[in-house]
């Protein structure tokens, strides 16, 4: 669970920085520099979207194996 | 830290492998004009100095990672949020070229596969990777430097053979002065690639003899510098200054124009070989040194379990940094040297040198062996 | 014993029945159709022309040219009250039993198209189990189904094959045509609040040389079939042809549209800079608070600059928004001329009767019956259009900016 929170964290502070250096960059407002973060994702293919979230789900894997193994152990 | 012993040589490869990376398949130091490989030389020179103060930081502390020292020199508090900026910062670059590969496979040979998917595979290779740990890259390194000789060594031979260098495009050398030249070096190259060596600052500990750190270091920077100016130099001199400013991957153009023995042409293959195994070390090393940072910081037990997620984190940022292509470059070559790389390489490592100089000098003796 | 009799009697005569032979087809008893193609003539009584594959020439690929000299079809005609007693008729030409499982194309002559609604016409085909349901349908514009299906083709053994892989490329490519096949019109035609569209093949060229063998034989053939834009219907009817950016309009608001090219102007050159969308996806929703319902469409595309004719700098991310912008309004402009236009024709091939009935059920009660007519000319439609250029392909700025520096 930590380890995604960390990512998590991590991932938040580089949109930031994404967004910043868009702004400094010459985009018109912050608005459009956050909205300029999201847009490549607008226009997915089917495939390329099962992908994508296949792989977003595959980090929650180990944290909940985690989890039930030590509450397996908990019972015994 | 892994407990993980590299050699010397291992750490000269590495690091010729990482500057050459992304830097070999751009226009760079394309505004120096014809004088952009006198501009890389100077840039090598200055990463030579650059990696000085790095190596000055290595030599008060040759066993810990930056992430703690950091902390024993500038305090618990301060070291900590620079130590989580630098993770920040190495996961940006990783992003940065990851997203420098997948455009460019879309733009020679995928046209229609999305940038996600490109990217993807590059990111997965490189989490296997770090998962193995640094030892597999560093022979892994090994293998693949040997491809990347062979491949350059050939391509050279190709390229002065096939007659179309035309010595004539590279002059003037400094058509409008040397401070066109020099303002590029220190805009641009100094930073890109070679400031970018700071990353190895996590891999200098593991080095069985620190002794040699050094010398290898500055030999490498020296070596990569002088392939990377040949390469430009090759490129102007084969397709002139005016096609290389317009291209975005002026190496491929290059090879392109080979024409040998009616059979030797088209060998676009060169090109993505050598483009795929630089950028394979460098996103690998990046995203391996701010797995290892954040796993320090955090007090993660095992940096493997934060290799997947991280990748994932850059996988995506590598998506979000820009809309277009022309944008990501744009960012690359205005903003990101003068807001990113300027602090991170330069200002805070002198600055930490400094107090670490003073700190020590004040100690005297005691502190040293501390 | 005696049991062991019993089964055994038992299982010897089982085997007399169980080998499967009851209606069999010998493959060299079989006529194999490739394709079919329907028209009327002026009598009223259907015409059918069949192609049918001629397999020793169709199969010379490995010996070089052996069976090369004649072609790989074989059309017959055949006419009659209605499909199937047309099919009937047509076994009196041929010498073997004609098998219909190969086809995988169903012409439709203009002329017929107009006249009768199409349904009825495709009820045999749809009933009949030999009959495959994934056969693609297309209209013959300007010329009876027949002659498309007796043009001989390059490249393609089989003119049905030509006819239908060139509507797949030309669907991929360019985005004015779209594959229908048998099942995809019925499911449209039968489904409330939207009409179908199929796409329309053309003759170029006298078919009367197309016939030959010697059509082909040079390296620019005299009479080709070629995609041409979409046949729009209204209830079962033809009612007109689209072509062009309109057609490209219709298909784009069905969401089918794989690959095409927007031409943009920049500054004053017109049609200067071509955009090429690699992939899109279209939405419509529907507003069904007001009276009359409000349709939205939303499309989101993305692609590359393919080729600039004028100056641009294109290595500036502030010049690619403008760009993106210029191609915002072009498609929206060339998506609103086309539902404008159909709004006119008063027939909704897009759908947005479905949009409504799917979003409110009960107010669809209220629409459905004169939908075409009275409701559907009088929706207030937007189009929201958000378009993205991610790349510019090998080169940043244009030769052409440099020589206007040089000249200037």
């Amino acid at each position: 669970m930590k380890v995604i929170g960390i990512s998590f964290v991590l991932l938040l502070a580089l949109m930031g920085v994404a967004a910043a250096l868009d702004f400094f960059g010459g985009s018109p407002d912050l608005n459009a520099s956050i909205r300029n973060i999201f847009n490549p994702f607008l226009v997915m293919e089917t495939i390329e979207m099962v992908i994508f979230i296949f792989i977003v789900l595959c980090v929650f894997i180990p944290p909940v194996r985690q989890f039930f193994q030590k509450r397996n152990k908990s019972k015994q | 830290m892994e407990k993980a012993r590299i050699s010397a040589f291992q750490l000269f490869i590495l690091i010729v492998l990482f500057e050459l990376g992304s830097a070999m398949i751009v226009p760079l130091a394309i505004e120096a004009k014809q004088g952009a490989w006198l501009a890389i030389l100077i840039g090598a020179a200055g990463g030579c100095g650059i990696f000085l103060i790095y190596y000055a930081l290595f030599r008060y502390y040759p066993d810990e990672s930056p992430v703690h020292f950091v902390r024993h020199i500038i305090g618990s508090v301060p070291g900590k949020i620079v130590a989580f900026l630098y993770i920040l910062y190495f996961l940006y670059l990783s992003a940065r070229v990851v997203r420098d590969f997948g455009e460019m496979l879309i733009t020679i040979a995928y046209v229609e596969t999305p940038l996600f998917v490109l990217n993807l595979l590059m990111v997965l290779l490189a989490v296997y990777t770090i998962r193995k740990g640094i030892e597999v890259l560093a022979r892994t390194g090994e293998l693949l430097f040997i491809v990347l000789a062979f491949l350059f060594l050939s391509a050279f031979l190709l390229i002065a053979a096939g007659g179309t260098l035309d010595y004539g495009n590279l002059k003037p050398v400094m058509g409008e002065g040397l401070a066109p030249i020099v303002k590029t070096a220190f805009t641009q190259t100094i930073y890109f690639p070679f400031g970018e060596i700071f990353a190895f600052m996590m891999i200098m500990p593991y080095v069985t003899d620190p002794k040699k750190v050094k010398r290898t270091g500055l030999l490498a920077i020296t070596a990569s510098g002088f392939v990377l100016a040949s390469i430009m130099a090759a490129n102007t001199g084969v397709l002139g200054v005016e096609l290389v400013n317009r291209s975005l991957f002026p190496l491929l153009a290059t090879i392109q124009s080979i024409e040998l023995a009616d059979f030797l042409e088209r060998l676009d293959v060169y090109f993505m070989l050598a483009a795929i195994i630089g950028g394979f070390v460098k996103i690998t090393l990046f995203l391996y040194v701010s797995v290892a940072a954040a796993a320090d910081l955090f007090k993660v037990k095992k940096p493997s379990q934060l290799a997947y997620p991280l990748g994932v984190v850059v996988l995506l940022l590598s998506i979000m940094i820009a809309g277009s292509l022309p944008e990501h470059i744009q960012e690359g070559i205005k903003l990101v040297p003068l807001y990113l790389h300027l602090p991170f390489q330069v200002i805070l490592p002198a600055l930490v040198l400094l107090v670490a100089f003073v700190r020590h000098k004040g100690r005297g003796k005691e502190g040293e062996a501390k | 014993m005696k049991r062991k009799w019993i089964l055994f009697s038992t299982m010897m005569i089982s085997m007399a029945f169980l080998s499967g032979c009851w209606s069999k087809k010998e493959l060299s008893e079989l006529a194999l159709i490739s394709a079919v193609g329907i028209d009327r003539d002026e009598d009223g009584n259907y015409m059918k022309a069949i192609q049918i594959i001629n397999p020793g020439n169709v199969s010379s690929g490995l010996q070089g040219g052996g069976g090369g000299q004649a072609p790989g079809v074989t059309v017959i005609t055949a006419e009659g009250k209605s499909i199937v007693d047309v099919h009937i008729n047509a076994s009196a030409e041929i010498s073997r039993q004609l098998y219909h499982p190969h086809a995988n194309l169903i012409v439709i002559g203009e002329d017929l198209a107009r006249e009768q609604p199409l349904n009825t016409l495709l009820d045999s085909f749809d009933r009949n189990a030999e009959f495959r349901n994934t056969a693609q349908l297309v209209i013959a514009k300007k010329s009876p189904a027949a002659d498309l299906i007796k043009v001989l083709s390059p490249v393609e053994k089989l003119p049905s094959e030509k006819i239908y892989k060139t509507l797949d490329v030309t669907e991929k490519m360019r985005g004015e045509n779209i594959t229908v096949s048998l099942q995809d019109f019925i499911k449209t035609s039968a489904s409330p609040g939207i009409e179908p569209v199929l796409s329309s093949f053309t003759l170029e060229g006298d078919v009367k040389e197309g016939k030959k063998q010697e059509n082909i034989q040079q390296s620019q053939p005299e009479t080709i079939v070629k995609a041409d834009g979409l046949a729009i219907f209204k209830e079962d009817k033809l009612v007109d042809f689209y072509s062009g950016n309109m057609a490209r309009g219709v298909v784009w608001i069905l969401d089918r549209v794989k690959q095409t090219d927007v031409l943009l102007d920049w500054k004053k050159n017109k049609d200067a800079i071509t955009y090429s969308v690699i992939r899109q996806s279209t939405s419509v929703s529907a507003d069904t608070s007001k009276d009359l319902p409000e349709i939205t469409v939303n499309v989101k595309a993305e692609g590359m600059i393919r080729e600039t004719e004028a100056p641009v700098k294109l290595d500036d991310p502030n010049v690619i928004h403008e760009l993106e912008k210029t191609a915002e309004k072009e498609i929206k402009e060339q998506l609103e001329r086309t539902v404008k236009q159909t709004q006119n024709k008063k027939t909704d091939i897009f759908g947005f009767g479905q949009t409504v009935y799917r979003k409110d059920a009960d107010k669809w009660k209220k629409l459905r019956n004169n939908w075409n007519d009275d409701y559907f000319p009088n929706l207030k439609v937007k189009v929201n259009v958000d378009a993205f250029i991610r790349r510019t392909g090998l080169r940043t700025a244009p030769n052409l900016s440099e020589i206007k520096e040089k000249y200037e």
